[in-house]
């Protein structure tokens, strides 16, 4: 697409401030900047020229330079977003923040690890495991997602059921201002301070802003994240439930949340049908939920008290214990859920991988997402109302579920994260699958009050707007933060 | 119907899946050491070696990356996206090493021939690429050598046409490399293997045509090659090209089915050997050595452990690995039978360059089993200053076993 917004004067900049190599206006790349980690067959846009700058300095200068000349901007990191945030709604600079990933400093004295925003988790992961440490957000699904993409979407993780979101567990941010200006948030704002080692300061939350603010508030450039103890011993359990038993599951999870469980996460009997199907996997049929549950701790001994008390609150709520192997085959890097279930081993996966492409689940399917989250307490009307519309618009079958991998955060939030299957080359399907998708979100952030995980062009504008006096105030601060509407435009 | 739509009729279903079975996570092009899987427990496999892709890694920008790629072939066959100098580029810039399926459960790799399959369709593949695969047809190698002098390593050597055990020379050793043909010849003799060689009748085994992009090519040689073996009698092929190897093991079935003969890598033959005692090392090298793994020898085709086997088995050899080793290796950067250092040797010597930075960090001699790797490290050493040996694994043994 040939730019109105950029001309050779504007890349000639770019490449003064960044170096030519580091600039790119081709079409490979504006096409591939264009994709997000997501199946989901929704609006793309191409940026106009992608940037990869490597210092704080360089980007201020990109901001100042786009900021006088009124260029859109959209800071990216791995692109792992899924609802439309990390799309280039008005084109512009794409500055891609990967190469800014030295993680500067691991202060154990203070339990934070000091990052540039472009430190993928991974790479944390690593420096934080020879020190027997590690960070509560331990996310699975794109490992190779940055700190920074993590903070402006408020992602979440393995431990999040217990340490909450990743925007609960920051302890100092710099930002660039659309001006150029960096600031430093919490006592890292404090010269003679300790560096940050607390994000209360005195004041208002300033980092609180910036969480969940996909970039339209300012560009997040170094991270100070809260470190914990790495686990040492880890237990795992699984249960399953009938369908109508959805209110008692319902219950077990808020009093597992209640009780303090590390970890859990909830899927259907539509999630193992790949491996059911490829004769790896037997999932009982009477069920149709099933709750898999992590419990770590220091101590060994620790843990028995606990597995013991977890065990009779999922009894106590009908829970169906599933057994060892069950349990094996459920737990394991969630990321490979969606694909082929829990499936932890390599080997396997791969061969069972190549059996499940074999059958007719995948072929030609995408997939709608869905990010919300509800009081763990009304799980079971958030599924109702779910199961309705992918009925009403034919997508509750077998072959296209709806999956459901939903997890937790504190106090008693769950974030259900339903997916339906859609033929892809089927238009006309497709088409049904966009509209589903639309109603959805529509009915159940609008009509039933849950909420976003997240904010992003993907989700109905009505909800913001539905926010009242918030939005307008959120709008004012955007207004007084990005008076030219520069920072990732048409998100907010 | 635009062309992209009217090609995806045709497509694979394989490719198709690929497509959509990325979501996309840019775990192939992950900075770290984490993979998040492993096969015994629910921890991740931590402290794999990095970096691990050389196109992403050299040139940063996502579509050098594998999901980049995919991206790029998704928007192509499901888009009509218009092929352009850049995407061949980023095609011609993968070494199809297949490191980052080593990352994922999805086998990526097909679907980058694939892209290049189309590519070359339409006449956009690099200009020196055209003109190896021109080569290939007209002279029955990639780099334009007269057929004639195909043979000229092996002459004085007295080899048989006809018999059980055939050597495949391969392009590279018969015409940039023949002193490690010769090895295998001396080290076949010696384990008492009365090699056959199909001499005027070898001609290129189509890798080449086949990662180039041009199948229909890739099989007229494949047919030609097949022919020219059955008529030696051969019931057994060995190969120290690991690139003819894969396009034999796993190429040829595919086009024709199961093959006659069995294959095998020289390495193969002398871990065999050293296990029946057939070999008889006279010499003591007293080196420190690292091995290098080709990438169609390790990950391609699984043969990780003879070559180590083998140089554990010379005397006076000290085996260190470097981190990046077996299915992390770093590719040595010159593609499928060449390609990359043909169409973009800078980037190509770069990516060898790291790799000697990481030997020379480790061992005093770096030995690979792999013809074109040898070449393109010695060439690649002659513009740097570093002091390393390097050895293609039969010139070793045949060193050992005073045979050269």
């Amino acid at each position: 697409m040939a730019s109105t917004l950029i001309n050779e004067t504007i890349i000639d900049m770019l490449k003064h401030i960044v170096g030519k190599e580091n600039v790119s206006t081709s079409t490979a790349e504006l096409e591939a900047y264009s994709f997000v980690s997501t199946s989901q067959d929704l609006p793309r846009r191409r940026p106009d020229v992608v940037v990869l700058p490597e210092t704080t300095d360089q980007i201020a200068n990109i901001l100042k330079y786009a900021n006088r000349n009124e260029i859109p901007v959209l800071a990216r990191g791995s692109g792992s977003g899924f609802m439309g945030e990390n799309i280039p709604l008005k084109g512009g600079i794409l500055i891609d923040i990967t190469r800014m990933g030295k993680i500067l400093e691991i202060d154990e004295k203070n339990m934070v690890a000091i990052v540039e925003g472009g430190c993928t988790v991974l790479q944390l992961f690593d420096e934080l495991d020879k020190r027997e440490l590690a960070f509560p957000v331990r996310t699975w699904f794109t490992p190779n997602m940055t700190i920074a993409g993590l903070v402006a979407n408020n992602g979440t993780g393995d431990y999040s059921c217990t340490f909450g979101r990743i925007g609960e567990n920051i302890e100092g941010l710099e930002v660039l201002l659309v001006n150029g200006e960096a600031v430093r948030l919490g006592s890292w704002a404090i010269p003679n301070s300790y560096g940050p080692w607390t994000r209360f300061a005195g004041g208002p939350d300033m980092i609180g802003l910036f969480v969940g603010s996909i970039g339209a508030l300012g560009i997040i450039t170094k991270v100070a994240i809260r470190l914990i103890n790495k686990r040492k011993f880890i237990w795992y359990q699984t249960f399953g439930w009938p369908r109508e038993e959805a209110p008692a599951i319902s219950k077990a999870m808020y009093e597992l949340q209640r009780y303090g469980v590390s970890n859990m996460s909830i899927h259907n009997s539509w999630t193992y049908r790949g491996p059911t199907n490829a004769g790896v996997f037997e999932w009982p049929t009477n069920l149709y939920f099933s709750l898999n549950i992590m419990q770590t701790s220091e101590d060994e001994e620790e843990l028995k008290p606990r597995e013991k008390r977890i065990n009779n609150i999922c009894r106590e709520n009908n829970g169906v214990e599933l057994g060892e192997k069950i349990c094996k085959m459920c737990q394991g890097p969630p990321y490979y859920l969606m694909n082929l279930g829990q499936f932890y081993n390599y080997k396997r996966i791969k061969a069972v991988t190549k059996k499940v492409v074999q059958t007719e689940i995948r072929e030609g399917l995408g997939f709608m997402m869905f990010y919300h989250c509800c009081p763990t307490l009304r799980f079971n009307e958030y599924w109702d109302i779910f199961e309705e519309i992918t009925r009403k618009y034919g997508f509750l079958d077998e072959r296209r579920g709806p999956y459901l991998y939903g997890w937790f955060f504190p106090p008693a939030v769950i974030n259900p994260f339903p997916t339906f299957a859609y033929k892809t080359e089927d238009q006309a399907e497709a088409e049904r699958a966009r509209q589903a998708y639309r109603e959805m979100n529509k009915e159940l952030l609008v009509g039933h009050g849950f909420v976003p995980y997240q904010i992003g062009s993907w989700q109905p504008r009505e909800y913001l707007q539905g926010m009242g006096s918030t939005y307008e105030l959120l709008k004012k601060i955007k207004r007084v933060l990005d008076p030219k509407d520069i920072l990732n435009p048409g998100q907010i | 119907m635009s062309k992209g739509v009217g090609l995806l009729d045709t497509l694979e279903k394989k490719i198709r899946d690929i497509l959509k079975d990325c979501h996309g996570c840019g775990m192939c092009s992950q900075i770290g050491s984490h993979i998040p899987f492993k096969e015994d427990g629910l921890v991740p496999e931590q402290g794999t070696p990095t970096p691990k892709c050389p196109p992403s890694t050299r040139y940063k920008f996502i579509s050098y990356s594998a999901r980049g790629r995919l991206w790029l072939i998704a928007a192509h066959f499901y888009e009509s996206l218009p092929i352009t100098e850049d995407i061949v580029k980023v095609s011609y810039t993968c070494q199809t090493c297949g490191l980052c399926d080593e990352l994922c459960f999805i086998s990526k790799v097909p679907a980058f021939r694939l892209l290049r399959e189309e590519i070359a369709e339409q006449g956009l593949a690099p200009a020196v690429n055209k003109k190896a695969e021109e080569n290939v047809r007209r002279f029955n190698n990639p780099f334009g050598e007269p057929f004639e002098n195909r043979t000229s390593w092996a002459e004085g050597l007295d080899l048989r046409k006809k018999g059980d055990v055939l050597y495949f020379a391969g392009c590279w050793s018969s015409y940039k490399t023949p002193d490690v043909a010769k090895a295998s010849i001396d080290i076949l003799k010696a384990v008492g293997y009365d090699a056959t060689y199909l001499a005027k009748k070898e001609m290129c085994c189509g890798n080449y045509s086949l990662w180039y992009g041009d199948k229909k090519t890739a099989r007229a040689k494949a047919r030609g090659v097949l022919k020219a073996i059955e008529s030696s009698g051969a019931k057994e092929a060995v190969f120290s090209c690991p690139h003819c190897l894969r396009t034999f093991r796993q190429d040829y079935p595919l086009m024709f089915g199961e093959l006659p003969f069995k294959t095998k890598h020289i390495t193969e033959i002398i871990a065999e050997s050293i296990d029946k005692g057939r070999l008889d090392f006279k010499n003591k090298l007293n080196i420190k050595v690292t091995y290098h793994d080709p990438c169609r020898l390790g990950r391609h085709l699984g043969i990780y452990d003879e070559p180590r086997k083998v140089i554990q088995a010379l005397p006076g050899i000290e085996l260190v690995e470097m981190k990046r080793n077996r299915q992390w290796a770093w590719c040595c950067g010159s593609g499928a039978s060449g390609d990359i250092l043909f169409a973009f040797p800078g980037y190509a010597h770069w990516v060898a360059n790291e790799r000697l930075k990481e030997a020379s960090e480790n061992a005093n001699v770096l030995v690979t089993a792999c013809a074109q790797c040898y070449y393109h490290f010695k060439n690649t050493l002659k513009s740097s200053n570093m002091a390393i040996g390097i050895y293609d694994l039969p010139i070793l043994v045949a060193k050992a076993m005073d045979l050269a």
